[in-house]
């Protein structure tokens, strides 16, 4: 909200500090009533977010901003974090800051808190999963008491039910009002030794504020204190064993990815059916000129073919949204961590390379929660390898077109091994890389990663999550797919000429001149000029492809569906000899063309502004544009070599 | 001994973190100090990474991690 920061500079600045998965964000959400997403991952914010907050009567600024350890931590994210907390960021210095706190780990989770306190900062200390606390380890927590210990305001909060807000807005009021002191200097890193002083020190501040009903001696007391929620130690005892814990990891990936086809296929016919009723509508209704022919062939059909696999979108988000809300995700990467470490990646590498699945862009800005420089360049490296969003409508048709009739679960089966492959050649590339290039070497790569409690995701933050990013992949592919298809519609039925049919008329169109120069490109691949022409137009976004293949191959809309009449016309499409188009071979190759293909500008530009400079970006879309083009032309000549056409 | 010795599911206290000076400080803020109650809860094929409880929460911890940080059965 840049709105806010230039346009209230005298609002007072109210810093979010504290460790990841206390629950800062969901406060900040309650504060600022903005929609902000909050996972159960540590690390996951990793930029300064800004809203707006009326603490009685009173108008804030209010700061998230990712979690830190310490006030010295390492990684990228955290310091983004540091140095915002000290005014260094474009929003000012903060007046009031809001630590929040886990109440089931406190000293942990006050450390950051108490160094700031120290520093002569104003706190105001907010306590969260004080249910967790009660109901699951059966201890009991009291606010007043630490506020005498720790001199500063405590607050008991529940953002999810809105529980101690008001009195959170209160205090923070009280604070912003109150007098300021000597100026408060930020704090020199601690030695071993203080380190450890002050964790003792709040260590006994615990054992006096969380207190149990049952008589326990001291070390019972610091024992149950110690252990995670018994829930969570439960399901971890499946979670992280050595084979039960792998089995439940590749039986949730595979679920995921095979419902990604089968489930969606009903709601994609429901879409399908939409789309092909509009177009009929519209042609039935409006005079048959050009500028309905434009509105129908061109801008309905080019973006319907798209729009139809929407479904499989918002499946692969919602089920992201649920294992980032369980808190299954961290899980996960202990999982893969092993594996990943061959090749020179780490289990922090599994969110990036999950999220990689939906889009590459947020993948890339989430590999900031990776401490090590090394690991971090090779995470971007390989994230264009990933099937994300943009593929999924290109393998979707093109899978369709290669599976038999009434038999889905082989093309779900299809898309889970595509899937696989691009980690495979993700993991290969990385070792690869990491050998042939010289990347920045730093001290030996840690994991050192925060497994938080397993929580039942809630519905309502998964299809928030969802909600928000089919939007912002609408709003994103939406407009270029619009103008993609307008300007294709244009190429192929200009210059006009009457008493042609459409065949003749695309054979004298510019999009033919245009396909003329690709021919000697694309006949190895067993392809002619119109999957040439629909391939460029893939290189402002993967997903135009569908809508420009339907264009170039002259498919009407006039139909009862859109896919269906595509995969025909994809069967009945002849190269220039007589023989088909569309093969196995020539599907193969067009599959794993797009599979190591980087045809995305965005992406190149997120990856020159996260590495910090042309170095990988070029290579990625050198190395990975030439990979595709000939391991396609390998995997198209091999199987024709074979006798498969 | 270290954490890599440890029995699964055994308390222990920390006695020390060795290792770099960067690793076994920012284990040291994540309140990994000395005379701190901790045990391994689970743990992967060759037992890298390990799942460590201390203070309420559970770290994955690599192998070379694990075994800087000195313990003694409680």
């Amino acid at each position: 909200m840049p709105a806010l920061t230039t346009a209230a500079p005298a609002a007072p600045l109210i810093a979010l500090v504290g460790l990841p998965n206390s629950g800062k964000t969901t406060v900040f959400n309650a504060l600022t009533g903005s929609n902000y997403r909050t996972v159960n991952y540590p690390g996951s914010t990793v930029d300064c977010a800004i809203g707006a907050a009326d603490l009685d009567n009173r108008r804030a600024r209010v700061m998230d901003l990712p979690g830190i350890t310490s006030l010295d931590g390492p990684s990228p994210d955290e310091q983004v974090a540091i140095r915002a907390l000290f005014g260094d960021s474009p929003h000012g210095a903060p007046s009031v800051y809001v630590a929040i706190a886990d109440s089931t780990q406190l000293p942990r989770h006050l450390y950051p808190a108490k160094r700031l306190i120290d520093a002569g900062y104003r706190v105001v200390v907010a306590v969260t999963m004080v249910d967790i606390l009660n109901k699951r380890k059966h201890l009991s927590f009291d606010a007043e008491a630490l506020s005498r210990e720790l001199g500063c305001p405590v607050v008991r909060v529940d953002a999810r039910t809105g529980v101690g807000l008001k009195e959170l807005r209160r205090q923070t009021g009280l604070l912003l009002e109150a007098p300021t002191t000597d100026r408060a200097a930020r704090p020199a890193p601690l030695s071993a030794g203080d380190i450890s002083a002050r964790y003792q020190f709040l260590e006994n501040v615990t054992a006096r504020v969380v207190t149990t009903s049952t008589s326990k001696t001291p070390l019972e007391h610091r024992l149950s204190i110690c252990m995670p929620d018994p829930l969570t130690a439960r399901l971890d005892r499946v979670f992280l064993h050595p084979a039960w814990g792998f089995l439940v990891f590749a039986a949730i990936m595979t679920a995921i990815f095979t419902s990604i086809f089968w489930l969606a296929q009903p709601m994609m016919d429901g879409i399908d059916r939409l789309f092909s009723a509009a177009a009929a509508w519209l042609q039935a209704v409006l005079p048959d000129v050009w500028l309905t022919r434009l509105l129908t062939d061109g801008v309905i059909l080019g973006v319907g073919a798209v729009a139809v696999f929407i479904p499989q979108i918002v499946i692969l988000f919602l089920a992201l949204g649920f294992l980032e809300d369980s808190g299954y995700l961290s899980r996960g990467a202990m999982i893969v961590d092993k594996p990943l470490a061959m090749v020179g990646l780490s289990g922090r590498a599994f969110v990036p390379i999950l999220s990689g699945f939906a889009c590459a862009i947020p993948a890339m800005l989430s590999t900031r929660t990776i401490p090590s420089a090394r690991e971090r360049l090779l995470t971007i490296f390989i994230l264009p390898l990933m099937v994300c969003s943009a593929r999924l409508p290109v393998y979707g048709l093109l899978i369709a077109f290669l599976t038999p009739p009434g038999m889905a679960w082989l093309g779900g089966l299809g898309m889970t091994a595509l899937y696989l492959f691009s980690v495979l050649a993700g993991l290969l590339a990385a070792a690869l890389f990491g050998k042939i290039f010289r990347l920045e070497k730093s001290v030996r790569p840690s994991l050192l990663l925060e497994l938080p409690a397993i929580r039942r995701p809630k519905l309502r933050v998964a299809l928030a999550t969802t909600y928000h990013r089919t939007k912002s992949y609408i709003q994103k592919a939406g407009g270029t797919i619009l103008c993609i298809a307008v300007a294709l519609w244009a190429l192929t039925h200009l210059p006009p000429r009457t008493h042609l049919d459409e065949s003749a008329q695309l054979a004298g169109s510019y999009a033919a001149v245009l396909g003329q120069w690709l021919e000697p490109v694309m006949r190895p691949l067993g392809l002619d000029w119109r999957v040439g022409v629909a391939l460029i137009c893939a290189f402002a976004a993967r997903e135009v492809f569908v809508g420009a293949l339907a264009l170039v191959l002259m498919v009407s809309a006039g139909g009862d569906a859109i896919e269906g009449p595509l995969i025909l016309a994809m069967r009945n499409a002849t190269l220039a000899d007589g023989s088909p188009l569309f093969t196995f071979s020539s599907c193969v190759g067009l599959i794993i063309f797009f599979g190591f293909a980087l045809q995305c500008m965005s992406t190149v530009a997120v990856s020159r502004k996260e590495t910090g400079g042309w170095y990988i970006p070029t290579v990625q879309l050198v190395a990975f544009t030439a990979l595709a083009y000939l391991s396609a032309l390998a995997a198209v000549q091999g199987l024709r070599w074979a006798g498969i056409a | 001994m270290t954490l890599l010795d440890l029995p699964d599911n055994t308390w222990a206290r920390v006695e020390s973190v060795d290792g770099e000076e960067s690793l076994s400080r920012r284990l040291l803020e994540m309140g990994f100090t000395e005379g701190e109650c901790i045990r391994v809860v689970a743990a992967s094929p060759f037992r890298d990474p390990l799942a460590v409880n201390i203070r309420g929460a559970v770290f994955a911890l690599r192998k070379y991690e694990a075994g800087s940080i000195r313990v003694c059965l409680l």
